[in-house]
C-alpha cells in the first residue's frame, strides 16, 4: 500500500483536504472558491504536495491512487436559487403541481412567515401533454406525439437549458416516458432530460417531479464543476477514477454525476458520518452518536451497527423529494449562529446566523451581533492571538461590547455570564437533536458513544455527553478534516426502488414480485459492474418500505433476499409486526390489517479499498509533557474563572493521559475537558474520553 | 421593525433567584415531548385526516391542569386540550383517578371538543403515586357513528342524530384500552378497525409522553420544575401582555353572517365581535343569531380556540411561546345561552368549527387588523391583513369499492387547498388550510388513485381565487375527480362560504368563493375511450349540477365529474395600488384572468404573439381617470399614492383619522371617518361576474361592497360587505372615552 488517497470536501467556507498514505496523513486547507469550485480543490492539493515534498504533477501522476471529492454545490444551487431555466412536459391537468406542490404551510405560528415555494419553474415553460397512464399502468389517453414536438420546440425557442418529463404513474408504465424523452433527444440532441422514472421510480408524482426538475435546475453547475476538476486532474496526469460523494454516504462516477447530479446533494455532512461509521467499525461500537457543528449549523446523526441510518423522501430547500439520503439531522447551532434575547427577554441562539459574511464580531469583518464563536472567545476557549494555528487574531473586546449589548445589558450579566449562558443553551439544544435521532428511533443516548469532530464542536460536546449521561467520547485525530477523511471510507453504493403496492397476504401475486425482484437486482449490479467492479465484488442488499392497508406512511424493513417467498413463522408478516411494535411500541401494530410492500428496494454496494489504519504501540503516561501552562478560562460548568491547564496535541504521544479541567489545543481545533472527565490519547491518535 | 417599542421583558427580573437560561431549556424540554408525543401518532396512525391533513394536537398539562407544551397543527385544539383536561380533573380529582386511566373525550358540550369527529384521550401521569401532569392527544377520525359519515352531518336536526359522545368516559385502566369499551364501539361506528387503531395510537403517544414527563421530573425534582412553569407562564404572560399593550385602548367592531342552505332556502345568521383593548388586556365579546337545528352552532372550544386564539397567535402574539399564559391575557363573553356563538343540547355541533367558529376567527383577524393598523408601533401596524378565507369544499364519500370493501373518503385536497390572507409582507399564502391548521398537506395525486376508487382529471389553481389588493389574497384550487373501477358512492358536502368570502382589508376586496358542482352523465369515459383529454372542464360535456354547500346523499355515479373549486384569501390594500408588474406575473402565471386584471386592477391589457400582457403606462392612465370619475378633484396620481406598506389605509395623526397615502385629513377621533370618505356601492355579484370570480349571488338580500375612497387622493381605504336591508353598523374603531 504505497499509493496516496486524497479526499477533499469542499464546504461553505473552507475546502478541506485529507491525503492519507500509510500511516501518514497529511491535512489541507484552502479557502472555498465560489466562482470555480475546483480552484479551492488545486491550492489545496498543492499545500498537500508540498508536505509530501512533491509537485502536484508528481503526486497525482505517480502517487494518488484515489480521489474522491464531496461538496456543496448542490445545495449551494438550491440555497441560492441559481439554477438552469427548465422546461417541463407534464401530464395535462396537471401544470400547477411542481408549482404548488402538497400545500406550503409550515408549522411557525407567524402568518407572515407563511409564503409560497420559490418557482424555480416559470409557468410558461411548464408545457401539458395530452397523455395518462391510470395506477394499473393502463394507457388511458395515449401521448400525442406532435404535441410533444411542438411543446419541445417551443421550450428550446424559449431558451430552456434542460427539461424534465414529468408524467403521472410512469412508475406503473414509463412507456410515455420514454417516448418523450426520445422526442426530445432528437429534436434537441444537447438538451439535458430527466424523466422522472430515471429520477426516482417510486410513486408520489409531487416529490418524484421535483426530483426530476431539481436535477435539470442543478445539471449546469454540477456539470461544469465535475468537467473542471477531471480535466484538471488529468492535465496534471491523474489516470484513476475521479469519484464522488453523494448525500448516501457512497460514491458516484463522473459519468453517473452527469446523467443524476442530484444525488450529490447533502454529501458533505454524509462524508463525516461515514467517518464515524469507520471508527465504529474499527472499535466495535453498536451505536454511535456523531456530530458536527459548522458556521451555521450542528449536525447529527446515530450509527447503529456500524451502519448510517438512511431517511427516505428527504427534503432539498423548500422541496420535497424522493432521494434517500444519511438521516442527519440539522438544527441551526453554528459557530456564527447569532446570539440574543427572544420576544420575553430570554436569550437565545439562532436560527439565524452571521455566515462567513460578515462573521462574528471578534473577525473584524463588519458583524455587530454576537455569535457563538464571540462567546467561546470571551470565555477564553479560543486564543485570540492563535485563532486557527495564528492565521487570524480576533478583536476579543469587540466581542465582550457586543454580547453586553445584546443579551447582558437585559439580564444584569457580564459578557461572561452571557457567554456561558449562551454555551448552555448551544449544549441544550445539540443535546435535543440527539435525543431526536436516538430516543425517537428507540436508542437509549447513554449506551451510545459520542463521536464529535470539527473544529469547533470538541468545545462542547463533553457537556453535551453529560446533558445525556453519555460516558463515552471520542474526538478523532484530524478532527477538523474528519469529514473529508470519511469521503475516503465509503464504499460504491447503489440504491434502486421500485413501487409495487403489493398486498402480502396475496399470494397468487407472488410471480409478479419475483420477477420485480429479479428485475431490480439485474438492474443494480450492471450499473455498478459499469462503474468498473466485478460481480462477485457486489453485495447486494435487499429491503422494502412496507405499510399495513389503510396507512399512508411506509416504514423501511431489511430483507433477506428470499424474505418474500417466506409465510408464517420468520416471514415477513411476523418480522414487520415485530419491527413496527420496535419503533412505535408494543400492541401498536395493525394485527387486523393486511401488510402492503409500496416500495422493493435493493442496495448494491462494492468495496472500494480504505486506508489501511494500523494502531500504534500505546505506552500509559502522564500527559505532563504535553502541558504548556495554564489560561484563565470562564468554565460555563463551573460558571467561574478558573486557571485551566492548556496542553498541546503535538506533545501528546499514544497513551497520554490527563484529567479535567483542561484545554487540548490542536492547530486547528479545541477540545475542552470538563472537571472529572479523564482523556487519553489511544493508538489510533484519536482523544477518547471518559466522562 | 420598531425594536425600541417592543422591547422584551427583562426576563432576569422576573423571579431573580430562578435562572433564565434553565428556564428555557425546561420550557424546550416540555414542547419536545408534546413533539415527539406528536412524532408518534402520525407515524402509527393510518389515518390521512393525520397524516396529511395534520388534523390532531399533542399537548402536555403540569398537575393542576395548566398548559405548559403543546405540538402545533391544530391551534383549536388548544382550546378543546384545555377544557378536557380540566373537566376531567374537576370530575375526578381527587378520589377517582389511578395511575394509567385512559380517558375518552370528544363531547363539544362537556369536554372541549371542537366537534364529534375530534376523538380526543387525556392521561394522567404519574411519578411513584403523584400525579405530576397530564398528556392529552386528539385526532379527526374519519368516522364517530351517527347519521353521517366523517362525523359531520349536513342533515341532522340534533347532536343525538349526530354521533355518538364521550363525556371524558373512562375508557381503560393501567394504559390498556378496556375489551367492553372496544365492543362497544366496534358496533357504534362505520370503520370500527382504523377508529380503535388511531385510538390505539393517541394512548401510545401519551404513553411517550409520559415517559418524558417523569424523566424530567427525575432531573429536576417536583417543586424545582414547578417553580420553572411558573415562571415560563410569567414569562408568556408579561410579553403578551406588553404587545397589547402596544395596541390603543378602545374597541375594535365587527360583524359577520354565518350561512346555511341545507334545508332548501339559503339562510344567514348574524354574528359580531367587539374586542376591547383595555390596557394590557383583551375581552372578546360575542353576539349570534338564536341557535339553529343544523350542525353550525359554534362549541366552546371553536370560539376560543378557533375563533379568538387562532387569529391571536398567527397575527399577534406568533413569536411568544405559548402556554397558559397567553390565556390569562384574555377574556371571553358570549352571552346568554341560546345563540349559534353559545348553543345548548340539543344543538348540533358537527361543524362548529368550521362555520361559526371560522366566522369568528374571520371577525377577531379583523379586529386584530383593526387595531393594529392603528398603533404607533409600526410592527403591529404591520401586522394588518387580509382574511384567511378558512373555508373550503369539504366533501365525504361513502360506498362499495370494486374489491367488495366499504370505502369511507375524505379528500383533504380542496380543504387544504384554500387561499391565506393577504399579508403587508406580501401575497397571501396559496393552498394556506384553515388559519388553525398548521402544516397542513394533501395527498398527491397518485396516493388518492392507489388508495381510493377515484381518478383524478386536473388539480390547478382556482384562477381569480385570491382577492385582489395591493397585495393578493393566496389562492385556493381547482380539482375535479370520478369515480373508478366503482359505481354508485354517496356524498356529504359542508361549505362553509359561497355567499360571503374572505374579506379583504385596508381596500382590498374579498377571495372568490368556493363551489361543488357535478357534472352529471356526462361523456368523459367516451372522450378517454378514444383517447381525447379530459383536463379541463371546456373539454366535457354533461348537465352541470352545481350543488347546496351543506347537503347528505349526493349520489355519485360513473360517468359523473365531481368538480370543486376552493375559496382564496383576502386582499390587503387598494389594488390599484398593485405593481401592473405583477398583475402582469399573476396573469402569466394563470392565478388571475383577463377580466380580473380589468375590472379589478384596473389593468390594460394587450396581446403580443399570442400572449396576454399588462401594460404599464397605460394601466396607470386608466387607473387615474376611473377614479377621477369618483373623486373628480383627486389631488395625487394614485402611482405617487401607491405606498410600499400594503397595510396602509386609515391610521391616527394626533387628533385626526387621516388617509395614509396622503395624509388627508379624515375627521376628529371622535367622529367617524367613514362619513368623510367618497362611498360607492355596487352588487358583489356583478362585480364578480364581471371579474370571472366565484360566488353564489343570493337572491333574497343580495350582497353588496361599500368601497370608500379618500376625498383627496382617490385610493380605496375600505371594502366592506353589506347584505340589503341590514343596516349594521361597519367594522371600525371606537376609542374609549375612558
Amino acid at each position: 500500500m504505497s499509493g496516496i488517497s486524497i479526499g477533499i470536501d469542499v464546504g461553505g467556507t473552507h475546502t478541506d483536504l485529507i491525503a492519507i498514505k500509510g500511516d501518514r496523513a497529511v491535512r489541507a486547507k484552502a479557502l472555498t472558491t465560489h466562482d470555480d469550485y475546483s480552484e479551492g480543490i488545486f491550492v489545496a492539493l498543492e499545500a498537500a504536495a508540498t508536505e509530501f515534498e512533491l509537485s502536484v504533477d508528481d503526486l497525482l501522476s505517480e502517487h494518488a491512487q484515489t480521489f474522491v471529492n464531496g461538496n456543496t454545490i448542490v445545495t449551494n444551487a438550491v440555497t441560492e436559487l441559481k439554477g438552469a431555466r427548465v422546461g417541463v412536459l407534464v401530464t395535462a391537468g396537471f401544470a400547477d403541481i411542481p408549482r404548488f406542490g402538497r400545500g406550503n404551510r409550515s408549522n411557525e405560528f407567524d402568518d407572515q412567515l407563511q409564503v409560497n415555494l420559490p418557482q424555480i419553474v416559470p409557468k410558461e415553460c411548464i408545457v401539458e401533454i395530452t397523455e395518462r397512464i391510470d395506477r394499473d399502468g393502463n394507457i388511458v389517453v395515449p401521448l400525442q406525439r406532435s404535441q410533444v414536438e411542438q411543446a419541445v420546440k417551443r421550450l428550446i425557442a424559449q431558451g430552456v437549458d434542460s427539461i424534465a418529463v414529468c408524467f403521472l404513474w410512469c412508475t406503473r408504465n414509463d412507456a410515455h416516458e420514454r417516448e418523450a424523452e426520445q422526442i426530445i433527444r432528437d429534436i434537441a440532441p444537447k438538451t439535458f432530460v430527466t424523466c422522472s422514472i430515471s429520477a426516482a421510480s417510486v410513486f408520489r408524482e409531487y416529490e418524484r417531479w421535483m426530483t426530476a426538475i431539481l436535477n435539470c435546475y442543478i445539471q449546469p453547475p454540477v456539470n461544469s464543476f465535475v468537467t473542471r476538476v477531471s480535466e484538471g486532474l488529468r492535465k496534471r496526469g491523474y489516470t484513476k477514477a475521479v469519484e464522488f460523494f453523494n448525500g448516501l454516504g457512497g460514491v458516484l462516477g463522473a459519468e453517473e454525476v452527469r446523467k443524476l447530479p442530484i444525488l450529490l446533494y447533502s454529501s458533505g455532512p454524509a462524508g463525516g458520518a461515514i467517518g464515524a461509521a469507520a471508527l465504529a467499525r474499527r472499535y466495535g461500537i453498536d451505536n454511535l452518536l456523531c456530530g458536527d457543528m459548522g458556521g451555521t449549523s450542528f449536525d447529527t446523526t446515530l450509527i447503529h451497527h456500524e451502519k448510517p441510518i438512511v431517511a427516505q423522501r428527504c427534503r432539498i430547500g423548500s422541496f420535497d423529494t424522493a432521494i434517500s439520503l444519511l438521516d442527519i439531522i440539522s438544527i441551526g447551532a453554528g459557530g456564527g449562529s447569532l446570539v440574543g434575547l427572544d420576544s420575553r427577554g430570554v436569550p437565545k441562539i439562532g436560527p439565524q446566523s452571521a455566515g462567513s459574511m460578515p462573521g462574528p464580531v471578534c473577525y473584524g469583518k463588519g458583524g455587530t451581533i454576537p455569535t457563538m464563536t464571540d462567546c467561546m472567545v470571551t470565555l477564553g476557549f479560543l486564543r485570540p492571538d492563535n485563532y486557527l494555528g495564528g492565521k487570524h487574531t480576533l478583536d476579543i473586546d469587540a466581542a465582550r461590547a457586543a454580547l453586553v449589548a445584546y443579551v447582558g445589558d437585559a439580564m444584569g450579566w457580564d459578557a461572561e455570564q452571557s457567554s456561558a449562558g449562551a454555551y448552555s443553551l448551544a449544549v441544550a439544544n445539540m443535546a435535543n437533536a440527539l435525543r431526536g435521532v436516538s430516543i425517537r428511533r428507540g436508542y437509549d443516548p447513554r449506551k451510545c458513544t459520542f463521536v464529535a469532530y470539527g473544529g469547533a464542536l470538541p468545545m462542547f460536546a463533553a457537556a453535551i455527553c453529560r446533558a445525556l449521561n453519555i460516558t463515552e467520547m471520542i474526538v478523532p485525530n484530524h478532527s477538523s478534516a474528519f469529514s473529508a477523511y470519511g469521503l475516503l471510507e465509503a464504499d460504491y453504493i447503489r440504491r434502486k426502488s421500485v413501487t409495487i403496492g403489493w398486498t402480502v397476504e396475496d399470494r397468487d401475486k407472488l410471480g409478479g414480485m419475483i420477477n420485480t425482484r429479479d428485475a431490480l437486482e439485474r438492474e443494480v449490479s450492471e450499473e455498478i459492474e459499469h462503474a468498473g467492479f466485478s460481480r462477485d465484488d457486489i453485495q447486494l442488499l435487499h429491503g422494502a418500505d412496507f405499510r399495513y392497508a389503510g396507512q399512508l406512511n411506509e416504514m423501511y424493513m431489511d430483507l433477506g433476499v428470499d424474505d418474500i417467498l417466506k409465510e408464517g413463522s420468520g416471514g415477513m408478516r411476523e418480522n414487520f409486526d415485530a419491527a413496527y411494535e420496535e419503533e412505535f411500541g408494543p400492541e401498536t401494530a395493525w394485527r387486523d390489517s393486511n401488510l402492503m410492500l409500496i416500495n422493493y428496494v435493493v442496495t448494491g454496494i462494492a468495496v472500494r479499498d480504505k486506508p489501511h489504519i494500523e494502531p500504534v504501540e500505546v505506552h500509559r503516561q502522564s500527559a505532563d509533557s504535553a502541558l504548556t501552562g495554564t489560561r484563565p478560562v470562564f468554565l460555563p460548568d463551573a460558571r467561574e474563572r478558573v486557571d485551566t491547564p492548556i496542553y498541546d496535541s503535538e506533545k501528546m504521544g499514544p497513551g497520554a493521559w490527563f484529567e479535567g479541567p483542561g484545554i487540548i489545543e490542536v492547530r486547528d481545533t479545541t477540545i475542552y475537558v470538563p472537571r472529572d472527565a479523564i482523556v487519553e490519547r489511544d493508538g489510533y491518535m484519536n482523544f477518547r474520553l471518559k466522562l | 421593525m420598531n425594536k425600541q417599542a417592543v422591547a422584551p421583558t427583562h426576563a432576569a427580573h422576573l423571579a431573580p433567584e430562578l435562572d433564565p437560561i434553565t428556564a428555557e431549556v425546561v420550557r424546550c424540554a416540555f414542547d419536545n415531548i408534546a413533539d415527539e408525543m406528536a412524532v408518534v401518532l402520525l407515524r402509527t396512525s393510518g389515518s390521512p385526516v393525520l397524516t396529511e391533513a395534520k388534523d390532531f394536537s399533542a399537548v402536555v398539562f403540569d398537575a393542576v391542569g395548566r398548559q405548559v407544551g403543546s405540538a402545533g397543527y391544530v391551534l383549536g385544539h388548544l382550546a378543546s386540550s384545555r377544557i378536557a383536561v380540566q373537566e376531567i380533573i374537576k370530575k375526578r380529582m381527587p378520589d377517582d383517578l389511578e395511575p394509567g386511566d385512559i380517558f375518552i373525550c370528544n363531547d363539544p358540550y362537556t369536554v372541549g371538543a371542537l366537534h364529534q369527529g375530534d376523538v380526543g384521550i387525556v392521561m394522567p401521569i404519574h411519578q411513584d403515586e403523584t400525579l405530576i401532569g397530564w398528556t392529552f392527544t386528539n385526532a379527526h377520525l374519519i368516522d364517530v357513528g351517527g347519521v353521517s359519515i366523517s362525523g359531520i352531518a349536513p342533515q341532522a336536526h340534533d347532536c343525538f342524530e349526530e354521533a355518538i359522545r364521550f363525556p371524558g368516559s373512562r375508557a381503560g385502566r393501567n394504559g390498556v384500552l378496556d375489551r367492553e369499551w372496544i365492543g362497544f364501539i366496534e358496533v357504534n361506528v362505520r370503520v370500527p378497525i382504523s377508529f380503535i387503531n388511531d385510538v390505539r395510537s393517541l394512548i401510545a403517544a401519551c404513553h411517550a409522553g409520559a415517559v418524558r414527563m417523569r424523566a424530567l421530573v427525575d432531573e429536576y425534582g417536583v417543586d424545582t420544575l414547578d417553580h420553572y412553569i411558573d415562571y415560563n407562564i410569567g414569562l408568556s404572560e408579561r410579553a403578551f401582555r406588553e404587545r397589547i399593550a402596544l395596541l390603543p385602548d378602545g374597541v375594535a367592531h365587527t360583524y359577520d353572517w354565518v350561512e346555511y342552505d341545507g334545508r332548501g332556502s339559503s339562510d344567514l345568521h348574524a354574528v359580531s365581535c367587539d374586542m376591547t383593548v383595555d390596557g394590557d388586556q383583551l375581552r372578546f365579546s360575542f353576539t349570534g343569531a338564536e341557535q339553529l337545528d343544523a350542525f353550525i352552532n359554534a362549541t366552546p372550544s371553536a370560539v376560543a380556540g378557533g375563533g379568538i386564539m387562532t387569529p391571536l397567535v398567527c397575527q399577534l402574539a406568533f413569536d411568544i411561546p405559548f402556554n397558559e399564559g397567553i390565556w390569562n391575557c384574555i377574556e371571553i363573553d358570549t352571552g346568554l345561552p341560546g345563540t349559534i356563538v353559545n348553543p345548548r343540547v340539543p344543538a348540533p355541533v358537527t361543524n362548529a368549527h368550521i362555520e361559526t367558529g371560522m366566522r369568528l376567527g374571520r371577525m377577531v383577524g379583523e379586529a386584530l387588523s383593526i387595531t393594529g393598523s392603528l398603533s404607533e408601533t409600526e410592527m403591529l401596524r404591520g401586522r394588518a391583513a387580509g382574511q384567511a378565507t378558512s373555508s373550503g369544499a369539504g366533501a365525504a364519500w361513502f360506498g362499495v369499492k370494486d374489491d367488495g370493501a366499504l370505502a369511507i373518503i375524505f379528500p383533504l385536497d380542496n380543504l387544504v387547498g384554500i387561499g391565506g390572507g393577504a399579508q403587508t409582507t406580501g401575497d397571501g399564502q396559496d393552498l394556506y388550510g384553515f388559519q388553525t391548521t398548521l402544516a397542513v398537506s394533501f395527498p398527491d395525486v397518485e396516493v388518492h388513485e392507489l388508495v381510493d376508487p377515484f381518478f383524478v382529471l386536473w388539480r390547478r389553481f382556482s384562477l381569480n381565487s385570491g382577492g385582489a389588493g395591493y397585495h393578493r389574497g393566496g389562492m385556493g384550487m381547482d380539482q375535479a375527480y370520478m369515480l373508478w373501477k366503482a359505481d354508485k358512492f354517496s356524498g356529504s358536502l359542508f361549505i362553509s362560504a359561497v355567499e360571503l368570502p374572505a374579506r379583504g382589508f385596508a381596500g382590498g376586496y374579498p377571495g372568490g368563493a368556493s363551489r361543488s358542482a357535478i357534472i352529471r352523465s356526462s361523456n368523459v369515459l367516451e372522450k378517454l375511450k378514444s383517447g381525447q383529454p379530459v383536463s379541463s372542464p371546456d373539454k366535457l360535456s354533461g348537465a352541470l349540477d352545481v350543488l347546496p354547500a351543506k347537503v347528505s346523499n349526493v349520489p355519485l355515479r360513473e360517468g359523473d365529474v365531481y368538480w370543486a373549486t376552493s375559496s382564496g384569501g383576502g386582499g390587503l390594500g387598494d389594488p390599484f395600488h398593485r405593481p401592473p408588474e405583477q398583475v402582469d406575473r399573476d396573469l402569466k402565471d394563470a392565478k388571475i384572468s383577463r377580466a380580473a386584471a380589468e375590472e379589478l386592477y384596473g389593468a390594460v391589457v394587450g396581446e403580443r404573439e399570442g400572449v396576454l400582457y399588462v401594460d404599464d403606462a397605460a394601466t396607470w392612465d386608466k387607473r387615474d381617470r376611473l377614479r377621477a370619475a369618483l373623486v373628480p378633484n383627486k389631488r395625487h396620481s394614485l402611482k405617487e399614492s401607491a405606498c410600499e406598506n400594503g397595510a396602509a389605509g386609515v391610521t391616527v395623526k394626533s387628533d385626526h383619522w387621516c388617509c395614509s397615502h396622503c395624509e388627508a385629513k379624515l375627521g376628529m377621533l371622535n367622529q367617524d371617518w367613514k362619513v368623510c370618505v367618497v362611498p360607492r356601492r355596487r352588487a358583489l355579484g356583478e362585480l364578480f361576474d364581471k371579474a370571472e370570480t366565484q360566488l353564489r349571488t343570493r337572491e333574497q338580500q343580495p350582497v353588496y361592497v361599500r368601497e370608500r375612497f379618500c376625498s383627496e387622493c382617490a385610493s380605496c381605504l375600505s371594502v366592506d360587505i353589506e347584505l340589503e336591508g341590514s343596516e349594521r353598523t361597519p367594522p371600525g374603531f371606537r376609542f374609549d372615552a375612558a
